[in-house]
């Protein structure tokens, strides 16, 4: 009796009742297609973070405000209002960071109307030193960026990021036409080739001046959302956060950590905890969907069970035409393994073709990695040994008299 | 092949009460031989019929198959024992119903190990001996109950057993059709085989040489059949089926 042989039986009687194998099946068709698609978007997801947290610039420390437990801050220069960063924070660590190669770049953004002639879209404004164009790695298509040497007066330069030059000047080359925000005339200087989302924010529609240009012109105010700064190399990352925040808890005079107004974070710690919390819903997905292959397990039970009864007879034959218990047991084993091996199969095909339909039609992005698909389809042949054991067990164990004679 | 039974009991413990159903049951059935065994219901036909077939163990007593002591085999040598050794044949044919005549035959070769290519030609040569040359593609649905009894006789043949166990091989066919299968059996005796055929039937037993009866777990009469019928000859004589119908108008 040779492997071939329990392979023939097994088909045969699954065969036998096409329906009944589909739909026994089809249990764990869904339980791996479940557990293939929702690892294959939440690795998709990681990527899709990681590749946005890497596409801010390489080494970069992002500084951002944050609230003290006791809510206020004890910054003398905002006393009572909310944590803020200023532009003087940024030269104090572009001057105590000289000669260690960081670059400093603080960003101030605003969302404001940008028009020329009738033409009006909405531009979020980016102020901000020319250094931003080498630290975040734009690439300029057209044009140039702002100019160094003008941090310290407004100046009527302006880049515009793709989208936004689309939108304004349509396929005309914007560089040398003029734009107004907020009755303000400005020269394009150049364009920002395209880089797509990076978070939810589309960074082609960003619109770039001299963070002295947004504070007195536009902002009309000196609250600066993030300051960047980009470390000469990975190794240099954690003395340059120490001196960060040694520098800025000197400016802000704050002794306590614990009240701090600013946090100071690479962006490896970034992706760590964005993968990290991904990691964890999709973990948690995953669990249940496998708990739904449990359940084509628990049907591929119950339909061996039937099967075996419907067979008692059959089995009985067998045994007296000289089947040992080993027979039976691999015969009905192999049964089940083969309804839970196609329904793995075809599950993890199911699973990559509804990642493949949500990544077409959502946008979002899914990686199918063979290791996932192993262990699915691993799992769908545990599935069959554990649950096909029990019926096969009691196959093998039917007495052969009783069974010739059951009707 | 050799039969050989020595104070062969069987207890089953029912409830509290345990049922005696063999009581002693001494037996000699010579190589070759072709015996009947009869008996009412209860009366522990089948489960000696069992015991020699290797499905059942006697509770006490012993087995001789060919001489050798059969009585203390475990589930695997007997399950060997009974694929090289013993051929049963049933009322109700027992054939798998989702199999091939073909595939039927070949079973026992299959749970013997054989190659599939020697196992198709063993069974075909089989099948072609018993008249179902043509049919080996059928599944037994599409046969009639005499065909589907002349598969099962050629998957009791199929691996040379040297006993054929037949169980009322002919309670579910007709008269005419009956006798074609005992005239099968008739055969495979002349041709050297052990036959014990369990009937009630006592015109179907006379084509035996020997009628054993069996009642209360014993054998209380043991005879060779004085004028044997044989299955040829009453099928000469038996009216057609339009003479039948003749008569019956």
């Amino acid at each position: 009796m040779n492997f071939l042989d329990y392979l023939q039986i097994a088909l045969r009687a699954i065969r036998s009742n096409p329906l009944r194998s589909a739909l026994t099946a089809l249990g764990v068709v869904i339980g791996v297609a479940s557990v293939v698609a929702l690892v294959a978007l939440g690795q998709g997801a990681g990527v899709q973070i990681a590749r946005q947290i890497q596409g801010l610039g390489t080494n970069l420390i992002i500084i951002a405000t944050q609230i003290p437990p006791n809510g206020g801050t004890q910054n003398p220069n905002n006393l009572g209002g909310p944590p803020q960063l200023f532009p003087d924070d940024a030269d104090i660590l572009k001057d105590g960071l000289e000669g260690t190669g960081a670059v400093v770049v603080p960003v101030m953004t605003a969302q404001t109307p940008i028009k020329i002639g009738s033409k009006v879209t909405s531009a979020n404004v980016v102020g901000t030193w020319p250094v931003y164009a080498q630290v975040r790695g734009l690439q300029i298509s057209n044009g140039r960026f702002l100019r160094e040497g003008g941090e310290d007066a407004p100046s009527n330069e302006v880049v515009l990021g793709s989208d936004a030059a689309y939108r304004l000047f349509g396929r005309l080359d914007p560089v040398g036409r003029t734009v107004f925000i907020k009755d303000f005339l400005y020269k394009v200087v150049g364009v920002v080739a395209p880089k797509g989302y990076e978070g939810f924010q589309n960074v082609d529609q960003n619109v770039y001046l001299t963070m002295v240009t947004t504070e007195a012109q536009v902002l009309i105010s000196d609250v600066v959302n993030y300051i960047y700064v980009q470390a000469p190399s990975a190794e240099a990352l954690p003395q340059l956060e120490q001196t960060i925040t040694k520098l800025l808890a000197e400016a802000h005079s704050i002794t306590d950590p614990e009240q701090y107004d600013f946090s100071v974070r690479s962006q490896s710690a970034l992706l760590n905890t964005a993968r990290g919390t991904l990691n964890i819903i999709t973990t948690l997905l995953s669990g249940i969907a496998l708990v739904s292959l449990l359940v084509g397990g628990i049907g591929i039970m119950n339909i061996m069970l039937v099967s075996v009864t419907e067979r008692t007879r059959e089995v009985g034959i067998r045994v007296a035409l000289g089947a040992l218990p080993r027979d039976i047991v691999i015969q009905f084993i192999t049964e089940a393994l083969i309804l839970s091996s196609l329904g793995g199969l075809l599950g993890i095909l199911g699973g990559i073709a509804v990642a493949r339909v949500i990544s077409t039609f959502a946008g979002w992005e899914t990686v199918i990695s063979a290791s996932v698909v192993g262990i699915a389809f691993f799992f769908s042949l545990a599935v069959g040994v554990f649950f096909g054991w029990y019926p096969a067990f009691l196959a093998a164990r039917l007495d052969p008299i009783k069974a010739l004679r059951y009707e | 092949m050799s039969i050989e039974l020595s104070g062969i009991h069987k207890q089953y413990a029912m409830g509290s009460e345990a049922l005696h159903i063999l009581r002693g049951v001494d037996l000699r059935l010579e190589s070759g031989e072709f015996a009947a065994l009869m008996g009412p219901s209860g009366s522990g036909k089948s489960t000696l019929l069992n015991i020699i077939g290797l499905l059942d163990w006697p509770s006490r007593g012993a087995y001789r198959l060919e001489g050798q002591d059969v009585s203390h085999l475990n589930l695997v040598q007997r399950a060997r024992a009974r694929n090289l050794h013993i051929g049963y044949v049933y009322q109700n044919f027992n054939l798998i119903p989702r199999l091939s005549v073909l595939e039927n035959v070949m079973t026992p070769l299959m749970y013997r190990g054989m190659a599939p290519p020697e196992r198709r030609e063993q069974a075909a040569h089989v099948l072609e001996r018993v008249g179902m040359a043509d049919r080996v593609s059928h599944l037994p649905s599409q046969l009639s109950g005499g065909q589907q009894q002349r598969v099962a006789i050629a998957r009791a043949l199929v691996g040379g057993a040297g006993v054929l166990l037949a169980d009322e091989p002919t309670g579910n066919l007709d008269t005419r059709t009956g006798l074609q299968i005992m005239a099968m059996f008739e055969e495979l005796h002349a041709e050297g085989k052990t036959v014990l055929l369990v009937t009630h039937d006592l015109e179907i037993a006379r084509h035996a040489a020997r009628t054993l009866t069996i009642r209360d777990g014993r054998i209380r009469a043991d005879s060779p059949v004085p004028n044997r019928r044989k299955a040829l000859e009453v099928l000469r004589d038996l009216p057609t089926e339009e003479e039948a119908e003749e008569v019956a108008s």
